[in-house]
């Protein structure tokens, strides 16, 4: 019997995608930095766009 | 236990003239065997066998095995004849082998059968049959603690919300302890199959769930760029799939251990058929389910030939074989003993006779 199959549980080594998870975490959180940034710079340009207006506004009154 | 029980397959034919026993299941016992009195049965089967003939072809320094048949077949009742027969072509027949170098066994003489012990049957009928049914107790004994170590690993899966299944295998588990302990008669049979019926409950349901996990998993994409992408959008994605296929192989474990258990319990019966008829129907359920779709875990893993799914009938047809295999009561029982030790037994059963 003992070169027949007899059931055995296998253990699955989650280690064979770690590098994919990594990548999609690192990808994930350079996103999430470039957003900001991206958010950041838009709100740059919309302060300064803000001044401006303002400062028409006061030149006028 | 398993290394005390052989077959004959390992006989070598010493001449033409000597008969080789029949190929059968043998309960092989040598002195350092736990659990039996090899003095005691040294000495019942010397005073079976005539060895009065054979003194002479006895050498000290050699080792030897005498093997029993553990039953007398029911050509018996032919008499002189069926001595003459079988003395002719060993089947069934005591006979004394010697242990060669290689270990392999050597037929020295086939033995003749006292005349007394024609009348009182083999000595080792009621060892040989009592030993199968300690090992056939000691088996269910073993499969209960799998199936709590199995069913536990299940209810975590399931947080408690299939509580019905395992409490019906628990019960099923319970009834068949409790069967163990009673004496054997018509009370511990009807303990056997009230805890059977439980059982047989269990065992299609977790079947069905198992079923259903299989249908629903929805499938790993075979393109990596694809996987990463679900990985980028669900955190943990991968791992979740992993998850979910050693689940199945936890439901699968449980399936065949309750398989296994139900087929015991017919088993301890003596209903080797309907043993057999329940693996073939786990065989059938197996071979119904298309795990496919839960073969695509491989696109991100390695080497994982040895997954349950690539061979989920073939587990329980080997299980099957080794349970049948087990089932069956010895044909023989073998002593193992020494030259100077035979001689020394022979010496005192005929000093006795004298």
């Amino acid at each position: 019997m003992s070169d027949q199959k007899r059931f055995k549980k296998s253990k699955i080594n989650s280690d064979d995608h770690k590098a994919m998870e990594i990548g999609a975490k690192v990808v994930k959180g350079a996103g999430s930095v470039l957003v900001a940034s991206v958010l950041l710079v838009t709100n740059k340009e919309n302060l300064k766009t803000a001044g401006k207006v303002a400062a028409k506004v006061i030149k006028k009154l | 236990m398993e290394e005390i029980i052989t077959s004959n397959n390992d006989l070598i034919i010493q001449n033409d003239n000597v008969p080789v026993p029949a190929e059968g299941k043998t309960l092989y016992i040598t002195p350092e065997t736990d659990g039996f009195n090899y003095k005691g049965i040294l000495g019942k089967v010397v005073q079976y066998v005539n060895m009065a003939d054979i003194v002479g072809k006895i050498q000290a320094g050699t080792k030897y095995v005498v093997q029993i048949p553990a039953e007398h077949q029911e050509a018996f009742e032919t008499g002189q004849y069926f001595m003459m027969q079988n003395q002719k072509t060993g089947k069934m027949w005591p006979s004394l082998m010697k242990v060669a170098e290689n270990g392999r066994n050597q037929v020295v003489t086939p033995l003749p059968i006292a005349e007394e012990g024609f009348f009182q049957g083999s000595p080792v009928q009621d060892l040989a049959v009592g030993y199968h049914n300690m090992l056939v107790q000691q088996q269910i004994t073993q499969l209960t603690v799998m199936m709590e170590e199995t069913y536990k690993a299940v209810e975590r899966i399931e947080h408690g919300q299939m509580d019905d299944r395992i409490g019906l295998l628990e019960a099923g588990k319970n009834g068949m302890i409790l069967a163990m302990t009673m004496p054997e008669g018509e009370e511990r049979t009807m303990q056997i199959n009230s805890s059977r019926l439980n059982l047989l409950t269990a065992h299609a349901q977790i079947g069905q769930t198992l079923q259903r996990r299989v249908n629903e998993f929805q499938p790993v994409s075979k393109h990596a760029t694809v996987r990463f992408m679900k990985e980028l959008s669900h955190s943990g994605y991968l791992a979740r799939k992993d998850n979910e296929v050693c689940e199945m192989q936890e439901y699968y474990d449980l399936y065949l251990q309750a398989t296994r258990m139900i087929a015991a319990s017919y088993v301890v019966c003596g209903d080797l058929k309907t043993a057999e008829k329940i693996f073939e129907i786990s065989e059938q359920t197996m071979d119904a389910l298309d795990f496919k779709k839960v073969k695509s875990i491989e696109y991100s893993h390695g080497d994982m030939s040895k997954m349950f799914y690539h061979c989920p009938v073939e587990y329980i047809t080997t299980e099957k074989q080794v349970c049948m295999e087990e089932s069956k009561k010895y044909d023989y029982v073998a002593v193992e003993v020494s030259g100077e030790k035979l001689l020394e037994v022979i010496g005192n059963v005929r000093s006795e006779e004298i």
